[in-house]
């Protein structure tokens, strides 16, 4: 039996290959997406703790005060190390002259880092800072802007020499998501910078490391329990590196859910393919199996045989997707990092193993019910009549690719709430390609009835008639490119949708520059610089720093990370952050209400008018009692009021805004907005202010949308590129199963040249047959991508579009496709010999 | 007497494989004239099949010449070879060879449509054919819903709806049983005699052969006396 099994599978190799192919890609992406999952855990797991340049790290908005540091002198038993960081931003500006640039400054102490290592050129670190008035500058500022080492730099009130160039900061993060370059110098030349002023968005970090004997795990969670017991304020960021591993790993998961969801999409649609492909082929060997049974072979034998050349053939496939993966995942991660991340891809037993063993599964899944009705039929029946046709079995199929996909989903995501929710909006996704599809058949009917009215060519009607009436394989067929091309262009209406949420920013008259901490003393002066080179006038909003204390009276606490769940996390995170507030008598262009009703001008009351996201985000609602801690005094308003931010207009605009007799007289600074005349202006207005206001920080509104942008594009590309992996399984589908239905189009076209027709005839009716399912698969494929690029759409906050050229050139693609792959994967039938095609089937 | 329909003179096949070549048809010269029912018959192996495919068009002969209706078919193209099965040919098959995804109806309008009829009017026509031959409450099933018989008429249909000069039928009766068999056989006669269709007919069995008013016997690609 082992024998014969091996020798049909040689004699049917195309078909077999045809089985793998479509596990191979339905696996293939999986594998990849598992690949660098597992890369990026180990990449995180080796870096933990350079992620904070040490094992506890304690971060604020504002500088630590006695009670902190007492806190910290507790912590720093004997064997232990700290170091302090500042971080900011600010503008440098060389000595040779050219207009200032904005630059993310750090100052560090000589033990920074206490964990990792700060990779310079020359060699050597923060030691190249010793002794005062050095900097370090990040690379990509030697390739922007030209810095040299020995180059003298002006950072406010200071001059600097550039000591070296930075290759690898530990804690960096993801560089690829920064707004400005790296600029390093001493903690001891930060107070001569003379930039933290009142209001500076700075960010203030204590780090420490544990002695050398100290178990890492339990050393650095007692160190963060003793932190949060001395110091409760939750506007203190307490974090240990065991902490961040996760919360950062949970961070990449969720940026990798729409990979995982085409992975996943493409495994049902190899799925499809595969359960059309193994009951054709099955149905085809139904005479073999019943002669095999009148030979003395046992139902039991029969059904092992051709059982085990189903999973043989998902043995195959699954190897052929387990390297397929690594393949892509290798190339994957030479894109990395653009991202800030490093990766490596070695082989992942456990990802080989799942590929093969899904697909191994999957085959005997989607085969096992009709191997058994097969084998099990008598003997002389299935010698004189052909197999019928049984619903059950496509529940069957159903069941076993649902099996799959809610495994392979609950491996992606860790938890069986998400891999249930992925599996179950999957299942509602191909639930309605096939309601779209099985109505696009009997729209292809109808037609086919009508085109003998409207005078279509017999041909033509022919060919549409034929797409009708073999419903089963039409219908996968229409499943799985249907289902390709709508992943295609739900991720086209996502480029579209946030192509245009962007586009108010690069507007005619959008602001392109925007001036940061002008300290109420200088906003005389800055309103005058800006007035000089902007178009229009220029936009001034207060900004007052404060912290969130209360929430309806009842103090907000801080969380724990490790267990809370994401939405609540999330809370957390919103409601102890560092607030930015404004207070204003009126909305601004980009603004408006959507409930509750703004205060009118003048009003003496104390009221609070929420951003929308931010509102449900943090768990807030109308009538909720915000109390703040304003620079030490408290200030309770009422939310009154939310309002829908046009956050691409490139205005200032707040989460918060309050009553202005609330702020008005409260520590603050000011940010401006406007759009300059020209570049020249924008390059001389740098200089005036890095003269005049060494303090203000000129943000380039522009650069940074590009490198917005260049992120998003990278990102949608890649996710582009899975969505075309869909529409290449959807090919393969049609492609195979056109050609294992080879022998049936061949004895067609051989009877239509029998009864007169020409070979150009054959073809046309060939070509309507395809042109209609791509049609359909085009509409079906559009009336789904529109419901997905809606919630897509609605997921993301962005605006539900679709860009007309490039969906009208999907849908021709969608049309041609498969008319390329059919008639190239039927164009042996159609040349065969008519004789020889008639009496083979005869 | 009349124009010959079909003429094939001194006609040659050889299969080449590799270096090896299998001589199927040596010499064979065969005329169809109108009206007339002819046999081919011959042991298996003999080329009854191939001569059936070059008769029609179907197939090119290694050598020699095919005259249709009078003209030199030897160098018509495929098209052209097509052209002239559509006007005036018709088939009948062994295995009955309907289109699967058409109904009853639909596989016997087929030809007219070829032609150009509109299918108002071909249904028309091969309704009529269907009714006559007793199939008139079956016209809109698919063949899988038919009995081996009544596929055959359909087929039958299909090959008569036209008004071909000629109907080629390879072994019309081969899958049918002795009753079913005659009843074919005998629609094929009334078709040949009342509308004067040449019939040939290739067949292993001796008693359709000996129904139709010639025979010729294939053997080892030879025509026998």
């Amino acid at each position: 039996m082992i024998r014969l099994g091996l020798k049909l599978a040689a004699r049917q190799w195309s078909r077999f290959l045809f089985f793998a192919a479509c596990l191979s890609l339905g696996t293939g992406f999986l594998v990849a997406v598992s690949h660098l999952l597992t890369a990026v855990d180990k990449a995180v797991a080796l870096r933990a703790r350079e992620l904070l340049a040490g094992d506890v790290e304690v971060a604020s908005g504002r500088d630590f005060g006695a009670k902190e540091n007492a806190a910290f002198a507790v912590a720093l038993a004997p064997g232990r190390r700290a170091a302090r960081s500042v971080s900011f931003a600010s503008m440098l500006s060389p000595e040779r002259g050219g207009a200032p640039f904005l630059v993310s400054v750090k100052s560090v102490e000589a033990a920074y880092p206490l964990r990792g290592v700060l990779k310079t050129d020359p060699p050597g670190g923060a030691a190249l800072l010793a002794g005062g008035g050095k900097c370090l500058v990040e690379r990509t500022l030697t390739l922007q802007r030209e810095l040299k080492t020995g180059e003298r730099v002006k950072l406010g009130a200071i001059t600097l020499t550039v000591a070296g160039v930075i290759d690898r900061e530990p804690d960096r993060g993801f560089a690829a998501f920064s707004f400005a370059p790296r600029l390093m110098i001493a903690a001891e030349d930060l107070d001569k910078t003379r930039l933290l002023g009142l209001g500076a968005r700075t960010r203030f970090h204590w780090t420490m490391a544990l002695g050398e004997g100290e178990d890492p795990v339990a050393g650095s969670k007692a160190v963060k329990n003793a932190l949060e017991k001395a110091l409760p304020e939750p506007q203190l960021s307490i974090e240990s590196y065991t902490e961040g591993e996760p919360a950062m790993r949970d961070g990449l998961r969720r940026s990798a859910l729409f990979f995982t969801v085409l992975s996943l999409t493409a495994l049902l649609l190899g799925a499809a393919g595969l359960r059309a492909g193994l009951t054709l082929f099955l149905d085809s060997q139904a005479e073999t199996m019943g002669l095999l049974r009148c030979l003395g072979a046992s139902a039991l034998e029969v059904e092992r045989l051709y059982a085990g050349l189903c999973v043989g053939a998902g043995l195959t496939g699954g190897l052929g997707g387990a390297f397929l993966g690594w393949g892509v995942a290798a190339v994957a991660a030479r894109w990395a990092p653009k991202l800030g991340v490093d990766l490596t891809v070695p082989p992942d037993p456990a990802a080989f193993l799942e590929a093969i063993g899904l697909s191994a599964a999957l085959a005997w899944g989607l085969s096992a019910a009709r191997v058994r009705s097969l084998a099990a039929r008598a003997p002389l029946d299935a010698l004189r009549t052909p197999p019928a046709a049984a619903r059950g079995l496509v529940a069957a199929g159903w069941a076993a690719a649902g099996a799959a996909v809610l495994f392979a989903a609950w491996r992606r995501s860790g938890s069986n709430e998400d891999a249930l929710k992925l599996t179950a909006a999957l299942a509602l996704g191909a639930l309605a390609v096939e309601l779209l599809s099985r109505l696009a058949l009997r729209a292809a009917a109808w037609a086919a009835l009508k085109s003998a009215v409207l005078g279509a060519p017999l041909p033509a009607r022919h060919g549409l008639r034929r797409l009708a009436r073999r419903p089963a394989a039409s219908r996968v067929m229409l499943f799985t490119l249907a289902g390709g091309f709508a992943m295609l262009a739900a991720v086209g209406t996502a480029r579209e949708g946030l192509s245009r949420s962007l586009a108010p920013a690069s507007a005619e008259g959008a602001a392109d520059l925007f001036l940061v901490d002008v300290q109420p003393g200088q906003l005389a002066a800055a309103r005058e610089s800006a007035a000089l080179h902007a178009r229009g006038t220029p936009d001034f909003s207060p900004l007052v720093r404060a912290r969130l204390i209360l929430i309806d009276g009842r103090p907000v606490k801080r969380g724990d990370p490790a267990k809370a769940a994401d939405a609540e996390r999330e809370r957390g995170r919103l409601r102890s952050r560092e607030y930015n507030l404004t207070y204003a008598d009126e909305l601004n262009p980009a603004e408006k209400i959507v409930a509750g009703r703004f205060w009118a001008p003048g009003a003496v009351t104390a009221e609070a008018s929420v951003e929308k996201g931010f509102l449900e985000r943090a768990g807030l609602k109308l009538g909720s009692s915000l109390t703040f801690d304003v620079q030490g005094r408290e200030v309770t308003a009422t939310v009154t009021s939310v309002r829908e931010v046009e956050w691409a207009a490139m205005r200032p605009n707040f989460f918060v805004t309050l009553t202005p007799n609330l702020l008005a007289k409260a520590p603050q600074t000011f940010i401006g907005s406007f759009r300059s005349k020209s570049p020249a202006d924008a390059a001389a207005l740098r200089v005036e202010l890095a003269a005049r206001l060494p303090n203000v920080s000129v943000i380039d509104a522009a650069a940074l949308l590009d490198r917005v942008r260049e992120t998003l594009n990278l990102l949608l590309a890649a996710i582009g590129a899975l969505a075309g992996f869909c529409v290449l399984t959807g090919a393969l589908v049609v492609g195979g199963l056109v050609a294992l239905g080879g022998e049936e189009r061949a004895a067609d076209a051989a009877l239509e040249r029998a009864l007169g027709w020409t070979a150009r005839e054959t073809l046309i009716a060939d070509a309507s047959e395809l042109g209609a399912l791509g049609t359909l698969a085009g509409l079906a494929a559009a009336a789904t991508a529109a419901g997905l690029g809606w919630a897509v759409a609605r997921r993301l906050s962005v605006p539900f579009a679709a860009d007309p050229r490039e969906a009208a050139l999907l849908f021709v693609a969608a049309a041609l496709l498969p008319v390329l792959v059919g008639l190239l994967s039927g164009a042996s039938g159609r040349r065969a010999a008519v004789m020889d095609a008639l009496r083979k089937d005869a | 007497m009349s124009a010959p329909i079909l003429e094939l003179s001194g006609i040659v096949k050889e299969f080449v494989s590799g270096a090896e070549s299998l001589r199927v048809l040596d010499g064979v010269d065969l005329t169809v004239r109108p009206g007339e029912t002819l046999a081919v018959t011959g042991p298996s192996g003999s080329g009854k099949s191939t001569l059936l495919g070059i008769m029609a068009g179907l197939e090119r002969p290694s050598s020699g010449a095919v005259r249709r209706d009078g003209a030199d078919a030897s160098a018509w193209s495929e098209d052209e070879q097509a052209g002239w099965r559509r006007r005036r040919l018709g088939f009948v098959f062994q295995s009955f060879r309907l289109v699967p995804t058409l109904t009853a109806l639909e596989n016997a309008a087929m030809p007219l449509e070829l032609l150009g009829r509109t299918p108002a009017e071909a249904e028309e026509r091969a309704a009529g054919l269907l009714q006559a031959l007793g199939l008139g409450e079956r016209l809109h099933h698919r063949p899988s819903a038919l009995s081996g018989g009544e596929q055959q008429r359909v087929a039958l249909a299909r090959a008569y709806a036209h008004g071909p000069a000629l109907i080629l039928a390879d072994e019309p009766t081969g899958s049918l049983d002795r009753a079913t068999a005659e009843k074919v056989l005998g629609a094929l006669l009334e078709i040949n005699a009342r509308s004067g269709t040449a019939l040939a007919v290739v067949t292993h069995d001796p008693a359709v052969a000996a129904v139709l008013g010639r025979s010729v016997r294939l053997e080892r690609g030879r025509l026998a006396p």
